[in-house]
């Protein structure tokens, strides 16, 4: 069954199949043993084994952002047993001594191919702030907008499909910097609702295809005096940009876009969530070689009654991304898709008086999945209750380094903003090279 | 379909809607025109049911818009007299590099720049037909001057500020609609630019009592990034760098930043919770535990906590505080956590300045005539507003060493803003009456060449707002049935005394946040005005910033967070819009400007003139015309009207101004 194009396997796997073929499809091998968990010191002749590993591993990129701080308290990193717990109870996973709280059964049972990271942490406790720093790697200035990682591949990489856009952003696009510094057409092609795909790339309905095409060649000549009359660079990109959109809308290649290609069936086991639809059009779009795909699910900001919202909330996200990772790994796609979970910051270990937590950016966790990264693995550690990190700490731009690293970016390279300065693309970040593989 | 809103509509329409043409000036009777019974149902194509029509409110020509600051007719003389100058310096330069200035632009294109540049959008057909058919002498100094005296050009001017302000109107806890409006009127009274600026510098209080502090709130708790961001805006020049350490290349040193900024040391942005002007103590937990005591259920949120938290927010100054450098201060000239005395960055401080605070200090240096950065960053800004290019860019960074592109020119410039006392519009007005200005545009590759040499103002992409409100022009009769609140409405629905608050007034008020500002709010401005969920009023009546997946986003409007932030470059999504998007369809909808004019057109030829003087601003050319009427004279005619009127808002040409 494994590998089976969508559609054909019916995937009405019970639960129990459904962990079994994704763990033989993650490691090729069915159950494999837990690893030791990675730290300083554990893994470290990893790093000697070859002069980059994991380098260039990644093809595309499925970056999750749970926006507005997801807890970790409550998700990646629970601490049962101590007044940092919460009402939030505990799974165990594959691996020996690591808990998940309980709304994570699929992502505990999945954890021999994902890398747990529990010592992240940032510099500051602001949403929007750290919303810029974990997609940039820089400090929000007044002065220059940084671009993220999709715009930077962009530039650096060739598009893998040059008739889909190589950056694509799912959900509400609200903070997100665009392409920064570098061309708009970088941009992020922001998908608001996943259900209905790309914006405006239908011909109003009153209009046939033949129709449309008379009235993009009537533009055309109505353009001659003016594209004659003017020899310029900004005119000529508009000229290419219009092709890029002309031949987007005929391109057969558009239904990557389109989730209700997929059966019910497929669109079920993701959950009819707006993560989850998320999650399968990323699946789609990296399949169609989209370089790099943001998925941005919340509002994790749980102030108030906390535990009115998170458990639902943790439990879609179980759902979606278990079935992403579960699905790659069935498509044989997970060797060449990085799939990464992360937020701005984390939550606090204390329950405030309104049963919420608070904004806590010392510490908290992320994930990371597929190519390039060694599975089973848990990186560096948050102190007994949760508050700081107690070992190795990995702050947004290392984490950005390691997937700019499996990307195959180059990290030391300088390049020259329009306003003189040279910006790096993940500043200082170091890539996790323990984690690489 | 309805009937056109009779020809006296038409009247009202070139009054109204941009009160912009003197219409004496080009007062031209309009031919009786009989329309075809045929002509009926013109645009809409027999599939094409529209989409449930365009709100009511847009339909109708607005009965008043607010008056505007005229130009002074009399000075005329004395300012086409320094245009002249302009242009002797302009020519010399272009000589001096054998280069021939532009022929002058014709009528046409003339007209499009004017309306696009001076108050944000293209004309409507009337304002194009009137102006090219005029005899008047002079004429185009009368469009000039009518066009600075238009409401377009305070809400196109608003734009213009907004982007370089950064001006966001819906910060956290901070509601800013006032300030927003403060800056409008500043353009509409056309107060002096060295007075409204010093006034910003220098405002204290809360934003409902004193929308200026908009301003110095919109960086609150940033009191460093501000005075980089102020330096960079007014004065053209980066010392950002020197926060944390002495400029890379330029010549600022850390102790200078701190020098400067220490003007600004005592000033505060939010009341802490301590704060004395609280007197009972912390009010946010005075009044959770009055809401605790009352049910033990109830919880400071939702918009009860946004309107408690905007009234923390003050600009108020603590004059004794001083400013220390940084612990981690490397530099030999002074030790860490010294205490830093304020000094300017050149120049000294003007006369009688020294009985001012420190804060008024440093307003009264930055914006004294006899600071050379001040009037030069402006002058150097405006030049670029009217002919698309600097003479030294970026325009922000004006370092001793820039390669300058006429010094002799931006000196007279400069020289020229004091003269006028900072009169922004007669400064504007100056630049629009040169024959540089209504020379043809022309293009240049920054990448190939050093400088545009000004032949003729540069042709350019039309900004996202330009964009938009042309659009509008074309399909809507009234784009400012939209208002956001205003600061009466503001300060109903946010002010409270925070001393002696009790929960059951923070509960009234916050229901009118939620009315005024909330959620619901917004759902009833778009039964409004709202056409397929957008509001269809000008970009400077819109919320700022907007969301990303709005149409201005996606051409190119910033996100107000970097100063100018706005791009004019094409994209995907943004090509996509203008095909697909219902923006661009709503013209084919009954009741549009440009369906009720082609509804009064008496044949093919005619409607395919209206087309073109509609969208394009100028007749069709012969070939065109041939394209153009073969497309109408299809078998299903309705649809071939419609066909037209979609390609040629998708040119190129329409989004560039020539």
């Amino acid at each position: 069954m494994l590998g089976d194009p969508a559609g054909q396997h019916g995937f009405h796997a019970t639960r129990r199949s459904f962990m079994a073929d994704t763990a033989r499809a993650l490691l090729g091998v069915s159950c494999a043993g837990s690893l030791p968990q990675l730290g300083r010191g554990a893994l470290a002749h990893a790093a000697e084994t070859a002069a980059t590993p994991g380098h260039g591993k990644a093809k595309s990129v499925i970056f999750l952002f749970m926006n507005g701080a997801m807890s970790h308290l409550d998700t990646l990193d629970p601490k049962p047993g101590t007044s940092s717990q919460g009402q939030t109870q505990t799974v165990s996973s594959r691996l020996p001594g690591v808990v998940l709280a309980d709304k994570l059964p699929k992502l505990a049972y999945l954890m021999n191919g994902i890398a747990l990271i529990r010592s992240m942490s940032t510099e500051t406790g602001a949403h929007e702030q750290g919303t810029y720093i974990m997609r940039t790697s820089y400090k929000p200035l007044n002065s220059i907008r940084h671009p993220g990682l999709g715009a930077w591949a962009g530039h650096v990489l060739e598009r893998s499909n040059p008739n889909l856009p190589g950056n694509v952003l799912i959900g509400p696009a609200t903070g997100h910097p665009s392409a920064g510094f570098l061309p708009a057409a970088l941009a992020p092609v922001p998908i608001s609702d996943a259900s209905a795909g790309l914006e405006n790339t239908q011909p109003p309905s009153y209009l046939s295809g033949k129709q449309f095409r008379a009235r993009m060649a009537l533009a055309r000549q109505f353009d001659t005096q003016f594209s004659a009359q003017y020899q310029s660079q900004l005119i000529d990109a508009y000229d290419q940009t219009y092709r890029e959109a002309v031949q987007l809308m005929g391109s057969s290649e558009l239904k990557a876009f389109d989730i209700t290609q997929e059966n019910q069936a497929m669109r079920d086991l993701y959950g009819s969530t707006r993560l989850g639809q998320g999650c399968l059009l990323a699946r789609r779009l990296v399949e169609s070689g989209v370089r790099f795909v943001e998925v941005d699910y919340g509002n994790w900001d749980h102030h108030n009654d906390i535990y009115k919202q998170v458990p639902d909330m943790t439990t879609e996200l179980d759902n979606a991304l278990g079935a992403l990772i579960h699905d790659l790994a069935n498509r044989r796609m997970l060797d060449e898709v990085l799939v990464v979970l992360s937020t701005e910051f984390g939550r606090s270990p204390q329950i405030n008086e309104n049963a919420g937590r608070d904004h806590h950016p010392a510490v908290f966790s992320s994930l990371l999945c597929g190519a390039g990264i060694q599975g089973g693995a848990v990186y560096g550690q948050s102190d007994s209750l949760g508050h700081s990190v107690e070992e190795d700490a990995v702050s947004h731009q290392d984490m950005n380094a390691t997937i700019a690293h499996a990307l195959g970016l180059p990290l030391e390279q300088d390049f020259i903003a329009p306003n003189g300065r040279p910006f790096r693309i993940c500043d200082d970040g170091v890539p996790l090279t323990k984690l690489l593989i | 379909m309805k009937r056109p809103p009779s020809p006296y509509a038409l009247t009202l329409l070139l009054m109204g809607i941009s009160a912009v043409v003197p219409t004496a000036a080009f007062a031209q009777r309009e031919p009786k025109r009989e329309p075809k019974r045929e002509s009926k149902q013109v645009v809409t194509s027999q599939n094409f049911k529209g989409y449930g029509g365009l709100p009511g409110p847009v339909k109708s020509v607005p009965a008043k818009l607010p008056e505007v600051a005229p130009v002074d007719a009399s000075r005329a003389t004395e300012c086409r007299q320094t245009a002249e100058k302009i242009d002797a310096l302009v020519e010399a330069r272009l000589a001096e590099l054998q280069q021939a200035p532009n022929p002058l632009a014709d009528d046409y294109t003339f007209v499009r720049r004017a309306f696009l540049d001076m108050s944000g959008a293209i004309p409507n057909l009337m304002q194009t037909n009137a102006y090219a058919s005029s005899r008047q002498g002079r004429k185009e100094e009368l469009l000039v001057d009518g066009l600075l005296g238009s409401y377009g050009y305070v809400s196109h001017s608003y734009n213009y500020w907004a982007s370089i302000l950064r001006l966001n109107d819906r910060q956290e806890h901070l509601p800013a609609t006032s300030y927003r409006d403060w800056v409008k009127e500043q353009m509409r009274i056309n107060r002096s630019y060295q007075s409204w600026v010093y006034e910003m510098l220098t405002a204290e209080g809360k934003l409902w009592d004193n929308p200026a502090a908009g301003y110095t709130l919109r960086d609150a708790g940033m009191p460093l990034v501000h005075v980089d961001n102020t330096v960079r805006v007014f004065l053209g020049t980066q010392i950002g760098c020197a926060q944390c350490h002495d400029h890379p290349f330029d010549d600022w040193t850390q102790k200078n930043f701190y020098e400067l900024a220490a003007f600004t040391s005592g000033v505060n942005t939010r009341d802490g919770e301590s704060s004395p002007a609280f007197g009972n103590g912390d009010p946010i937990e005075r009044l959770k535990r009055e809401g605790k005591q009352i049910d033990p259920d109830k919880r400071l949120e939702g918009s009860m906590d946004q309107m408690l938290q905007a009234n923390l927010f003050r600009v108020s100054v603590d004059a004794h505080r001083q400013l220390k450098l940084p612990e981690d201060y490397a530099y030999s000239d002074a030790k860490p956590n010294d205490v830093v005395v304020p000094q300017v960055l050149w120049g000294g401080l003007p006369a009688g300045a020294a009985k001012l605070s420190r804060r008024e200090q440093f307003a009264a240096w930055l914006t004294s005539s006899d600071n050379p950065l001040f009037a030069k960053t402006i002058a150097n800004r405006l030049w670029k507003r009217a002919m698309g290019v600097g003479l030294i860019e970026p325009v922000d960074d004006l370092r001793a060493d820039s390669p300058c592109q006429n010094p002799e020119l931006l000196e007279f410039l400069t020289q020229e803003m004091i003269r006028l006392k900072f009169d922004q519009k007669e400064f504007l007005r100056t630049l629009y009456y040169t024959k540089t200005y209504r020379r043809a545009c022309g293009d240049f590759d920054p990448s190939l060449q050093e400088f545009y040499n000004f032949p003729g103002p540069r042709l350019r992409r039309m900004t996202a707002e330009q964009i938009w409100d042309s659009i509008l022009t074309i399909a809507i009769y009234n784009p400012f049935s939209y208002e956001l609140p205003n600061n009466q409405q503001l300060r109903e629905a946010v002010k409270v005394d925070m001393a002696t608050v009790t929960w059951a007034q923070a509960e009234k008020i916050a229901s009118t946040y939620d009315k005024t500002l909330g959620p619901m709010a917004r759902l009833k401005i778009m039964f409004g005005s709202g056409y397929r969920q957008q509001i269809l009023a000008r970009s400077s009546e819109l919320p700022s910033p907007l969301p990303p997946e709005h149409f201005l986003r996606k051409f190119g409007q910033g996100d107000r967070e970097s100063i100018e932030g706005d791009s004019t470059e094409p994209t995907v999504p943004q090509i996509l819009t203008m095909f697909n998007g219902p923006f661009t369809h709503m013209m084919l909808e009954d009741g549009s400007v440009i369906h009720d004019n082609l509804s009064r057109s008496r044949d093919a030829r005619d409607a395919l003139n209206v087309m073109f003087l509609s969208i394009l601003n100028r007749p069709p050319t012969g070939r065109d015309r041939e394209v153009g009427l073969s497309e109408m004279g299809r078998e299903d005619a309705v649809m071939g009207y419609g066909n037209v009127v979609w390609a040629l808002i998708n040119t190129r040409e329409f989004l560039f101004i020539q």
